[in-house]
């Protein structure tokens, strides 16, 4: 689940082109997360099959031809879907820690 | 939208065309290589450290196509279209299986969705009115037809339903208003016919019940084409006065365009009954109410019958019993169900051949291929997967062979109203057209596809029971199971057995038509056509105008350039027209009165058709009206009536209560004519009555008395006979002017040649006897392939066998004779059950046959050599084949 929400999460801020996104995941993750390997762009096409973003070849700012990703409406929803109970998630995992801190 | 719709093709395209798809991810990736190259060569790498890198860290773009197009692929649609690629490519390699098995397909197939279409067309097709689910007929199973007593009765009694009106089959008249005159088809219709219909007049009004009385006032309704031929469409036609058969009518409605009623008409008049008339000449219609079912309907007939019979003690209690309320729809095609049914029965035997045929090939061909399919099985090919394998191919065949029969179907439609004649046609067709619609689209859809399964599940289960060890193994012995051979050999018994049976019909059909063309006609034909005219209520007719007319449209006729002989009658050989009570003659032999066939001509009509004077003078200007009454009679009548042709000034009268006719003295005796039925199409024309003379009497025209000529023309048109030099240009234009000249309110009807006439007459025997001749032909050809196909398949199995058995000394012939035997057994099979189905079968054509017994020796025993002898190549050649065989070659095979 977590490189699809990451693809939606970047799309969210806008139609971009895999190499984008791709960059996007090792700035945010510190060069942490590396997606060029074989999971990538299945995703990208799993997520495009499933609705959730839509395709379309569209010129760079660089002036190549590049296949730009954009959120559909019913990935919009899933994000913010996605975030909540990620929000919910990750909260009561820090509450948790938070109480276990200080019994400890 | 146009984003969204945009997006839809894309990605459907992108389902339908994996190449598509490939370029598209290949691009794709390329652009995050290029990038990521880029990213390092910004960052101070050498291009070419860069590209190393970048290819390292993306990794095999290759590979990760290959994962896109799992994630991207559309499954199931897409493993289909592999699977048909598969299919094609596997019957491209045989490529004689395949065609054979395709043509034998178009063949059935198309014979099938032709058959259909008619059917469709004829019976099945909803009929052009409003809820017409809701119109009934008050009819007899057969479809008979009611008096005006059921009529009027049940029309006044009915509380189920909303309207009941009648119609009345009219005849022809000669519609003239201004200078436009031409002759129309009429139908008399009741009060509320068109509301019965749910079909109003879209100027003016229907008829109501003031014009149904017997001194109503004379009114028409006309068709939309006839208003624009007539009058220009007017808007103020409704309320002119317009001239129908010599008398006037006023114009109260025009149906809309399209509109037309069964059977069709230009024009519509009312139709005057009371309780008295007893003919059974009126097609009762009811429109059922909304809130009433058939059923009630049917209950309120239980409680009428017997208020029927109580009411008019002469009618007929069983006929009364039968009567019901028939759906329209079903009414409209009664008559031709059963000939319909048997056709589809027909093509359909043709079709079970057609796919036996294929089934057995594919057996063989299933048979042939176990080692391939315990191959892939070997290679780890699942049992499903080669059961798909054999589906699909077969799928992939039956579609060819639908496209095909579709072709097929559509030529043979094109070709049908080339051997139906037209009347029957729309007798048949009832205002439907031929044309394919989705009924007859699913009908062939459906029909391929159980095609498909039936043998497809044959080559399935013998491909799935491929035996890895038994294939791999034992190579040379494999056998194909007894089952297999045993349905192979069934399938070629019952394809011989139906071809016989076809091949009887087609040759007794054949031999009825070339025995009819052989007949002697009694005239001769060739430069004779013929130009109808309706003289229904014109020029009046009392004798002296008609005869004045005669006189004078002859003369202007003679003129005509190329007309070189010219006479008028009300009939003409071959179609009976007219049948008179005539009285007893003095001294005849027949003492009852009896009904005899009539004529009247003017006096060159005997030259036109070169009929011969046996006996006594023709006609001239001596028989004019007033001078003596004379007649001439056929020599039927002089042997039928009198023994011979000694007849001479005997007197002859038609029964003068009717006819107002004076006895007459015979002056002459001609020669016979043929004389056919030509309204028994329907029924089927019983061809033995085809060739008989009945007796006939030729009057003079200018002596009939004005009751008589009231009677004939108002049943048919009469006929101009002109012999002429068929090569003249612009000659029928040139005699419509001529008659203009003459009358101008008397258009001719058509021109035909007299051997059109004849012609048509035998259409429908030609029509049959094309159709039976088409379908043995291509039974026979499925016959023989089928029988050649399982011959050449077990000499191929048993190839070593008869290597060894020539290496040990057999000669060729006996090699042959051995192997040709299976085939000729199942042959003989065959033709004795096919003779015993024909002997069965011909019974039903019977009355078709014309100087041909149903169980013709000679068609029977033409029919068998012909199977024995085309059985015996199908089965020499595969065997002579095998006979040939050189010791060494076949101990190496396999």
């Amino acid at each position: 689940m977590t490189l699809d929400f990451l693809i939606l999460r970047i799309l969210g801020t806008g139609p971009n082109h895999g190499y984008h996104i791709a960059s996007r995941i090792h700035q945010l993750s510190d060069d942490v997360l590396r997606v060029e390997d074989g999971s990538f762009y299945p995703a990208l096409y799993r997520l495009e099959k499933k609705g959730l973003i839509t395709s379309e070849w569209a010129i760079t700012e660089n002036n190549r031809k590049a296949k730009f990703y954009r959120l559909t409406r019913k990935g919009r929803t899933e994000v913010t879907a996605e975030l909540e109970s990620w929000t919910r998630l990750s909260g009561a995992v820090g509450r948790v820690l938070k109480a276990l801190q200080q019994e400890g | 939208m146009a984003s969204f719709l945009r997006q839809g093709l894309r990605r459907l395209a992108d389902r339908l065309r994996p190449a598509t798809r490939d370029r598209d991810m290949e691009a794709e990736m390329r652009f995050h290589v290029e990038a990521l190259v880029r990213e390092h060569v910004d960052a101070g790498m050498s291009v070419e450290d860069a590209r190393r890198d970048a290819q390292r860290r993306f990794g095999s773009v290759v590979r990760w196509k290959e994962r896109g197009h799992e994630v991207r692929g559309a499954g199931v649609f897409e493993t289909a279209v592999r699977d048909v690629r598969v299919a094609g490519r596997s019957l491209r390699r045989s490529p004689g299986f395949a065609a054979t098995v395709i043509v034998t397909l178009v063949l059935g197939l198309g014979a099938t969705t032709a058959a259909f279409a008619v059917v469709n067309a004829a019976l099945l097709k909803p009929l052009p009115y409003p809820e017409a689910e809701r119109i009934f007929v008050l009819a007899l199973p057969d479809g008979g037809s009611q008096s005006g007593r059921e009529f009027l009765y049940v029309r006044e009694r009915t509380s189920v339903f909303e309207r009941i009106a009648a119609q009345r089959r009219g005849s022809g008249w000669n519609f003239s208003t201004g200078s436009f005159s031409e002759y129309v088809t009429a139908l008399r219709v009741s009060a509320g016919y068109f509301d019965v219909l749910g079909v109003p007049p879209f100027h003016g009004r229907e008829f109501s019940t003031t014009e149904e009385q017997g001194n109503g006032p004379n009114a028409v309704i006309i068709s939309e084409a006839l208003w624009r031929r007539a009058f220009n469409s007017a808007p103020d036609t409704v309320g002119q006065v317009v001239d129908l058969g010599g008398v006037t009518h006023t114009v109260i409605g025009i149906m809309p365009s399209g509109f037309a009623t069964i059977p069709a008409a230009d024009v519509w008049t009312p139709l005057r009954t009371n309780l008295g008339d007893a003919g059974y000449n009126y097609v009762v219609v009811g429109r059922l109410s909304t809130d009433a079912s058939a059923d009630q309907a049917a209950a309120e007939l239980d409680v009428v019958r017997p208020e029927l019979l109580e009411t008019f003690p002469n009618l007929n209690a069983q006929r009364v019993g039968f009567l019901l309320w028939m759906p329209y729809e079903e009414y409209v095609g009664v008559v031709w169900r059963f000939p319909l049914v048997a056709l589809l029965g027909a093509v359909g035997l043709l079709l079970l051949i057609a796919c036996t045929n294929v089934a057995g090939l594919q057996l063989a061909r299933a048979t042939d291929r176990r080692k391939e399919f315990a191959t892939l099985a070997a290679l780890g090919a699942g049992r499903a997967a080669l059961v798909r394998h054999a589906l699909t191919e077969s799928m992939v065949l039956a579609s060819l062979g639908a496209i095909g029969g579709l072709g097929v179907a559509v030529s043979v439609l094109r070709l049908i109203p080339a051997f139906v004649p037209p009347e029957m046609l729309d007798a048949l067709l009832a205002g439907q057209s031929l044309a394919l619609d989705w009924r007859v689209g699913v009908m062939l859809g459906a029909t391929a596809v159980a095609a498909g399964l039936f043998f497809g599940l044959f080559a399935a289960y013998e491909t799935a029971t491929a035996d890895v060890q038994a294939a791999l193994g034992e190579t040379v012995h494999t056998t194909p199971g007894q089952r297999v051979a045993w349905l192979r050999r069934s399938f070629s018994v019952v394809q011989i057995a139906l071809t016989v049976v076809l091949l009887v019909a087609a040759g007794l059909l054949s031999r009825t038509i070339l025995n009819i063309t052989a007949t002697d006609l009694g005239f001769d034909a060739s430069g004779v056509i013929i130009g109808k005219m309706s003289l229904q209520g014109a020029p009046a007719e009392d004798p002296t105008r008609l005869s004045t007319f005669f006189d004078r449209a002859l003369a202007q006729l003679r003129t005509v350039p190329g007309v070189l002989e010219v006479a008028a009658s009300n009939g003409i050989p071959v179609e009976r027209t007219s049948n008179l009570p005539l009285e007893p003659p003095a001294g005849a032999l027949l003492e009852e009165p009896r009904s005899v066939d009539w004529q009247y001509v003017t006096a060159d009509y005997f030259d036109v058709f070169r009929m011969s004077l046996l006996t006594g003078r023709l006609f001239d200007n001596r028989d004019r009206a007033g001078a003596a009454p004379v007649a001439i009679v056929n020599d039927a009548f002089a042997h039928t009536y009198f023994g011979d042709r000694n007849i001479l000034g005997r007197h002859l009268q038609l029964t003068p209560a009717f006819s107002q006719d004076p006895p007459r003295e015979i002056i002459g005796v001609v020669s016979n004519v043929s004389m056919r039925s030509n309204s028994g199409f329907v029924r089927g024309v019983s061809a033995r009555s085809m060739s008989g003379a009945p007796p006939v009497i030729y009057v003079p025209a200018a002596q009939v008395s004005e009751r008589v000529n009231q009677l004939v023309h108002q049943i048919n048109p009469m006929n101009w006979a002109l012999r002429v030099n068929r090569g003249e240009p612009a000659l029928e234009g040139n005699l419509a002017a001529a008659m203009t000249t003459v009358d101008p309110t008397l258009p001719f009807i058509r021109f035909e040649a007299m051997d059109t006439i004849i012609n048509t007459d035998l259409a429908l025997h030609r029509a049959l006897t094309v159709f039976a001749a088409v379908l043995a032909a291509i039974a026979t050809v499925l016959a023989c392939v089928s029988l050649y196909g399982l011959v050449a398949y077990t000499v191929s199995r048993c190839t070593r066998e008869v290597g060894i058995r020539i290496a040990l000394g057999a000669t060729t012939g006996q090699v042959l004779r051995n192997i040709m035997k299976e085939g000729l057994l199942l042959t003989a099979g065959g033709v004795v059950l096919g003779l015993l189905a024909a002997t069965l079968v011909t019974q039903v054509v019977a009355s078709f046959l014309f100087g041909v017994a149903p169980l013709d020796p000679l068609t029977f025993a033409a029919v068998v050599a012909f199977v024995a002898v085309i059985a015996l190549i199908a089965t020499a050649v595969p065997a002579a084949r095998a006979a040939g065989t050189k010791p060494a070659t076949a101990l190496r095979a396999e």
